[in-house]
């Protein structure tokens, strides 16, 4: 086996992983590649000795970042790590991680895997930790643009001085981060190493607030990518500003049920939230989560009861749907889900279709145990949301009296059962007046739910991306009414 | 990469030379032992590829010796404890210390140990002066093999020194009663009268005016005995006196017992026997234990001999059984879920039937009969798709005589019936299985009431 995954790899991939520790480290790829991550799995599973299962998981990444406040750089960077996760697993599954490439390093942390493993009583209801690799499809994904790859440093710096400029231009404060990655991931289960799988991907991501500098108004614009020309800092930037700019001297407005229109940026934070609740194996404890329906139901007669869920159940608005392609160029992410134990290619899933709940996220060893089936059903973190044909102006239009929002911030779980959340607005929050936007008001925290929120839209507007570093996702501003606004914030 | 004998033995005694973490002889020769009879992966030399920095590396700390013999981990300990004395070691690592000094058979450490912690205990408390030696049993109850001669030698100096100690006395007879029930190690069996006379002996103990603990304590003490007597008692009338005495005295231990029940037949919709001696009619004619176990019931077993493969969980303790009392029949009964539980694949009913009895008896070298108990399956309707499984023929059967607890999930819990040759339950073994010597007692005086 081993001869076999040495023929995977290049000749010169030796040479790289020497070359990290060397005064040449300028000159070898800002990560590592294919061939890099075969050599060093090579070098790993020469060092694993007897029974049980191996595999190793490598996250090799470089980041180049530029992060400013009070129009000032103050942390400009270029770093590259290695993740390296050795799992072994004998009679547990233990998994040991380090970043550090040398053989002598990864033999050590090998043994370490072995003996932690091997101690303790076996379990006689031991399920295999790591279930054995098949021959999936996995999808073709756009995670890789060779521009953001290729940006050098100063033009990181000539950006974020570009973007400082305009701020300063006007008397205001800006801070930011701007930040280009490229990592390489990797998994290889030893078991099977003709399913080598690899995947490269770059990342890209610019977030401006600009403040008055009497705190007395903030703008906040942001956009992620894997693709650096997918977006422009300098219409970031402009956007930052016109919101601080038009923020500033806010007035007190009383807390109550407001009609909102969210920008898409704050229905992100609800609609994440929302799909981050989602859970099967709790769903199916009656009345323990809001998927979960109160009683359970006899199928089987004579069996015990089995608790149901509330799938195929309209559970928000008829006209959202919530779904993710892996293909989708907007969406890009890793063809595969990363996850230590069951690894699986992400597939083409619908979770909501027309208000009407359609699956769970959930993984190969509940597929085995519960569907029967060889794959599951894994959640990326990433989906699209659909949206309508309205603008914003034309929800502001048609507005008598409301509030036009921003971001959200500092959300926290109130209540589990209802997915009551309660936060701040943030960077910008303005009275709609007779159609027109009127004023700056305060910041309000707000205690309401995704659940709520999603069944009361009246609008809908043009799905966009929106700022979610590594997690793509589109969605659309809403015109949402009764947005419980529960009191005034003096936050900024 | 093909072993390399010499260069290893002449880099070994490099080190050994050197005055490293040596190699002894003997630790060579065992190595070689094993290797040659158990097959352990042989040490390997690592080299780089050609054209690269070349370097070898010795594995002796972390070489894999199965099993791994008292003597090594003696030896073992032995040299780490040079490194340490009982006067400079600092006063709460002196558990940990006299624990080590067990591992090692260094009694004289332990000794010093023990004095250590009784002088700078500064205090006449007959209690907290013997709760030293309280500690020390329990470690030597623990270290392998169990160190009963200090547990008898400590025991009667607390007696001697510390009369007043009640609380810990009665501590230490409990745990040796405990340890003598559920050695995995003793082979002897035990009677009804040695469990009665460790009862007595807590008796006599609770009932001491001793100065401590104080009168409401030894109250407790006595309402602890009585629990233990209600318990125990019964135990030991049906191992005296034989099953019909004892059997009512069991199944009125718990609320819901099945024993001195009728066992229920159990059935399968295929059948295997480990060999052309077990048949159906040896079922019926033998006292046999009957396991209701969950698909993958059982760990890799055990590559030892007898005297520790009863220690190794259920499946030894069985193995064990069927060694010492060849009549005892032993029927699995086993659900198929179509998942292989050890390679997460879907399996058919047929693949999945013939790997639960290669499982039983090729691996777990289980002498008897497997029954694959199937069950119809119903799929949830609409994007749910979930599976759930119906009753088999023998969970409603069960369930119709109170033998089984209808809220046992499907895939059974380890269940098991210990069942006479009339086909009566005298057991219901399956917690009782951590108590081995007494279970094995038990099925001593089933299988020679008949025998």
């Amino acid at each position: 086996m081993s001869t076999e995954l040495r023929s995977l790899a290049g000749s010169d991939s030796a040479d790289h992983l020497r070359a990290w520790f060397g005064p040449e480290r300028d000159n070898v790829p800002r990560f590592l590649s294919r061939d890099d991550c075969v050599t060093l799995a090579h070098n790993v599973m020469r060092a694993v000795r007897g029974d049980g299962l191996s595999r190793v998981n490598i996250v090799s990444d470089w980041t180049g970042e530029v992060r400013w406040a009070r129009n000032r750089a103050y942390v400009t960077s270029d770093r590259r790590n290695h993740h390296i996760g050795i799992t072994r697993a004998y009679k547990r599954g233990i998994t040991v991680f380090l970043n550090q490439l040398d053989e002598i390093s990864l033999a050590d942390a090998v043994r370490r895997a072995e003996n932690t493993a091997g101690w303790g009583g076996a379990s006689s209801s031991f399920f295999a930790p790591s279930l054995p690799p098949v021959n999936f499809e996995y999808p073709e994904t756009h995670i890789w643009s060779e521009t953001t790859y290729a940006q050098p440093q100063n033009t990181r710096g000539a950006v974020a001085r570009s973007l400082t400029e305009a701020a300063e231009r006007n008397g205001m404060l800006s801070a930011g981060y701007l930040n280009v990655a490229a990592r390489g991931t990797a998994i290889v289960d030893f078991r099977d190493i003709s399913k080598f799988l690899y995947a490269p991907q770059t990342l890209a991501q610019c977030s401006m607030t600009v403040r008055d500098p009497n705190g007395l108004g903030s703008g906040w614009a942001g956009a992620s990518s894997y693709d650096w020309s997918q977006f422009s800092p300098e219409k970031l930037a402009a956007v930052a500003l016109e919101k601080c700019l038009k923020s500033r001297n806010p007035v007190a407005v009383e807390p109550g049920r407001y009609t909102v229109i969210l920008e898409p940026q704050a229905v992100y934070s609800f609609v994440n939230t929302f799909m981050s609740h989602m859970n099967r194996v709790d769903a199916e404890l009656p009345g323990a989560v809001f998927w979960s329906r109160m009683n359970a139901a006899n199928i089987q007669g004579d069996r015990y009861p089995v608790s149901l869920s509330k799938l195929d159940e309209r559970i928000i608005d008829d006209r959202v749907t919530i779904d993710h392609d892996p293909t989708d160029p907007a969406l890009g992410v890793l063809p595969f889900s990363d996850e230590v134990l069951y690894v699986e290619p992400f597939r083409k899933t619908t979770w909501v279709e027309r208000g009407v709940f359609q699956t769970f996220p959930y993984d190969r060893k509940y597929a085995l145990q519960q569907v029967h089936e060889n794959r599951g059903y894994p959640y990326s973190g990433s989906f699209r949301m659909s949206g309508g044909p309205t603008t914003v102006d034309e929800m502001i239009a048609t507005t008598k009296r409301g509030l036009l929002v921003t971001r959200f911030s500092e959300m926290y779980e109130v209540d589990g059962l209802s997915m009551l959340y309660s936060g701040l607005t943030r960077d910008g929050i303005w009275l709609i007046e007779n159609g027109k936007v009127s004023k700056s008001v305060k910041n309000f925290r707000f205690t309401e739910s995704p659940l709520f929120v999603l069944n009361q839209i009246e609008q809908l507007g043009v799905p966009m991306p929106v700022f979610s570093p590594g997690f793509p996702a589109i969605v659309p501003p809403l015109k949402v009414k009764d947005f419980s606004m529960t009191s005034l914030s003096d936050a900024v | 990469m093909p072993f390399e004998p010499v260069k290893f033995i002449v880099i070994a005694l490099l080190y050994y030379a050197a005055g490293m973490v040596g190699l002894s002889p003997e630790l060579v020769a065992q190595r070689r032992v094993s290797a040659d009879t158990h097959a352990v992966s042989q040490p390997r030399m690592f080299s780089a590829p050609s054209g690269e920095i070349h370097y070898t590396r010795l594995q002796r700390c972390q070489l894999e010796v199965t099993p791994v013999p008292d003597s090594l981990v003696a030896d073992v300990m032995r040299r780490c404890l040079m490194h340490f004395s009982s006067d400079r070691v600092a006063p709460t690592d002196l558990p940990l210390l006299l624990r080590l000094a067990l591992i090692a058979h260094d009694d004289s450490l332990v000794e010093a140990v023990i004095a250590r912690q009784l002088r700078n205990l500064h205090t006449t408390s007959d209690q907290e002066n013997a709760g030293i030696y309280g500690n020390a049993i329990s470690a030597a109850y623990e270290v392998v093999p169990r160190r009963l001669d200090l547990v008898e030698r400590y025991l009667k100096i607390v007696n001697t020194r510390w009369p007043g100690a009640t609380r810990v006395r009665f501590d230490i007879l409990w745990g040796r009663l405990v340890e003598e029930l559920q050695s995995c190690t003793d082979t002897t069996l035990v009677t009804g009268d040695q469990i009665l006379a460790g009862l007595q002996l807590l008796q006599t103990i609770a009932q001491s005016s001793g100065s401590e603990p104080s009168n409401s304590e030894s109250a407790g003490l006595m309402e602890q005995v009585a629990g233990l007597k209600n318990f125990f008692t019964p135990f030991a009338t049906f191992l005296n006196e034989g099953p019909e005495a004892g059997i009512h005295q069991l199944a009125a231990l718990s609320n819901g017992s099945v024993v001195g029940k009728q066992m229920l037949p159990v059935t399968g919709q295929f059948r295997f026997a480990s060999d052309s001696s077990v048949t159906t009619e040896s079922v019926h004619e033998h006292p046999s234990l009957i396991i209701l176990a969950a698909p993958g019931w059982g760990i890799n077993p055990a590559k030892d001999g007898e005297t520790k493969d009863a220690c190794l969980g259920t499946e030894g303790f069985v193995r064990m059984l069927q060694r010492r009392f060849p009549t005892l029949s032993v029927t699995v009964v086993e659900p198929v879920v179509g998942v292989s539980w050890q390679t997460g694949e879907l399996m058919t009913l047929q693949e999945e039937s013939d790997f639960e009895r290669n499982w039983l008896f090729n691996e777990l070298k289980i002498r008897g009969t497997l029954l694959i108990d199937t069950v119809a399956y119903a799929t949830l309707p609409g994007h749910d798709r979930r599976r759930i499984p119906g009753l088999s023929e023998t969970q409603v059967r069960l369930f119709a005589g109170n033998l089984l607890n209808r809220n046992d999930e499907w895939a059974y819990r380890l269940k098991m019936f210990l069942v006479d040759a009339s086909g009566r339950i005298v057991l219901d073994p399956s917690d009782m299985f951590s108590w081995h010597r007494l279970a094995t007692s038990v099925v001593n005086r089933v299988i020679s009431k008949t025998h």
